[in-house]
């Protein structure tokens, strides 16, 4: 049975949205700040005007409601649904007045790019992007990767009542590493902090040897670090990673990009010294076999490839695409048509694979994740053993995720449906892009990127792209992000809304 | 480094936990690496 939401529990959800929108407004303070030090006036205008859009916005849906309150589950899956968008359609706002994008969509569908950590962009000119609206490209992939919610429960907007556990488990975190979720999403908060700060100073090291100033070797260490720990690839040169040809920094970002797609509980395992409860996950296990197995591929698909000449480099550039893929980054070693005629459909396909299942749950990368993957192999070798087992047998499986679990069914169909969502997901993109007049390959390419928030192209996504292909990679990047639950519980409640209730008549017996 | 929350009394350790998941991220690669070679060497 649905839960239907009165207009009292949409002023709720209104409310929360606004405190949202107000703290993006506040985030918007850094570029502004960054904009006057830089001398960019002109884009601290459009940060200024921006912020006055999310101040208003903010205040007026925050007063649909005054008390506070709790929220239910379905109001937070609601919340959650939905503030991607609003975020996202705030965040474009200085984005579109930089006069970088062809339209507001086109702003639009960077900042879901940004927000979403996916990394595909339709601006024209990056290179000559102001550097403060840069660095608000890669704020907006730091906060989608923590999670926009995350954020506000460790800066205790949403104080330590019940609306912020539920806030937190709709959003698709599962395990805490404190008792807490406040103090859990300050853990998440430092861990990222820490880890985009000491791959910065690495990364300056490489940049001011290739013959950097300091100020840009630290600006643009952060926006690689940044870019590469957020899973989001938005870099401030057009061509990306490769701009600085340096492979101490390719090496580098695959590091911090690795760091990004791994579980943020299994990192509290890690500080509390509990090595073996981080060896014995299944999405670990999962990852590293995946990994194994597609660098094996990309070996014999590049077998007899001349395009590269030299090997080596064939296996440097190809094996970071793969890798790149794997940890959902979006930074290449290849131009974006290039990777079409250099590596040949095997390899492609290999490329395509390596973003369909992603990272870990509970972490900055997106995709069908590796637990889902992980969780149905171990359905199949439980199958397989009941098949073998005697007739009185009963073989149980047993996984370790957060300590160790007995495999249910119920566990493995929600897995199943999750990645049949996904599936469909990569389809519907890639059945867009061929109406849209493209070859097969790329637009299953572009259409897996996408919904798989990795941000790898082969030139479809761009400036002037078809409008109707960029709304349905928008739609991609947002449900894949949600991981679908979220967005069809929005949905659902939202028609359930407009649709009249059924008056039942009853009778009196007289 | 070792942190001792002694409300809880649990031992925690914040540069060791990083350095593991760095020597096994950095671990990772490098087998990878070797894979992609051996394969490669292997099918050409």
């Amino acid at each position: 049975m649905i839960r239907r939401l009165h207009l009292s529990d949409w002023r709720a959800i209104a409310h929360y949205l606004g405190m949202l929108v107000l703290t993006t407004g506040i985030a918007m303070l850094v570029p502004f700040a960054a904009g006057l030090v830089l001398g960019e006036y002109k884009a601290a205008v459009d940060f200024l005007f921006a912020i006055g859009i999310c101040a208003c916005a903010g205040g007026l849906l925050i007063l649909c409601r005054v008390e506070r309150g709790s929220l239910d589950w379905c109001q937070s899956l609601v919340v959650t649904g939905l503030v991607w968008i609003v975020i996202s359609a705030v965040g474009a706002v200085p984005l579109f007045l930089s006069g970088c994008y062809q339209g507001y969509l086109d702003a639009f569908f960077d900042a879901v790019s940004s927000v979403t950590t996916t990394g595909l962009t339709t601006c024209a000119d990056v290179d000559h992007m102001a550097g403060c609206m840069v660095l608000w490209r890669s704020m907006m992939s730091l906060m989608g990767c923590v999670g926009v919610i995350v954020i506000a429960l460790a800066l205790g907007i949403f104080g330590t009542s019940a609306a912020a556990a539920t806030l937190y488990k709709a959003e698709g975190r599962s395990g805490q590493v404190m008792p807490e979720i406040k103090q859990t999403s300050r853990f998440i908060l430092a861990l990222t902090g820490v880890v985009v700060g000491v791959g910065t100073v690495a990364c300056i090291v490489p940049m001011l040897m290739s013959g950097m100033d300091v100020p840009s070797a630290i600006v643009n260490a952060f926006i690689v670090t940044s870019s590469s720990f957020s899973t989001g690839g938005m870099a401030n040169h057009s061509l990306g990673i490769m701009y600085y040809h340096s492979w101490p920094l390719e090496v580098m970002s695959l590091v911090v990009a690795a760091f990004g797609c791994i579980n943020f509980v299994l990192f509290g395992d890690l500080w509390k010294g509990k090595r073996e409860s981080f060896f014995k996950d299944i999405e670990i296990h999962t990852i590293a076999i995946w990994g194994i197995a597609l660098a094996a591929l990309m070996g014999f698909a590049l077998a007899g490839n001349q395009y590269f000449g030299d090997t080596l480099a064939a296996l440097r550039r190809c094996l970071y695409v793969v890798v790149s893929g794997m940890f959902n980054m979006g930074f290449s070693t290849m131009y974006a048509g290039q990777a079409l005629y250099a590596l040949g459909s095997g390899a492609l396909f290999v490329v395509v694979l390596s973003m369909v299942i992603c990272g870990s749950s509970s972490s900055a990368s997106g995709g069908i994740k590796a637990l889902r993957v992980g969780l149905i192999a171990r359905s199949v070798a439980q199958t397989i053993r009941e098949a073998l087992a005697p007739a009185k047998a009963c073989p149980r499986t047993f996984y370790y995720h957060h300590g160790r679990h007995l495999l249910g069914s119920q566990t493995v169909s929600s897995a199943m449906v999750i990645v049949v969502l996904y599936l469909c997901t990569y389809a519907l993109g890639a059945i867009a892009g061929v109406v849209g007049g493209y070859d097969a390959i790329p637009a299953i390419f572009e259409s897996v990127s996408a919904a798989s928030n990795t941000g790898l192209s082969m030139g479809i996504v761009g400036a002037g792209m078809p409008q109707g292909l960029e709304v349905v990679y928008i739609f991609e990047m947002w449900v894949g992000r949600l991981e679908f639950i979220a967005f069809f519980a929005m949905i659902v409640e939202f028609f359930a809304f407009l649709v009249p209730r059924k008056r039942t008549r009853i009778r009196r017996r007289r | 480094m070792k942190i001792v929350d002694k409300a809880k009394r649990e031992v925690r350790h914040p540069v060791a936990g990083l350095l593991t998941a760095l020597v096994a991220v950095v671990c990772f690669l490098v087998v990878l690496a070797a894979v992609m070679a051996l394969t490669h060497f292997i099918a050409s």
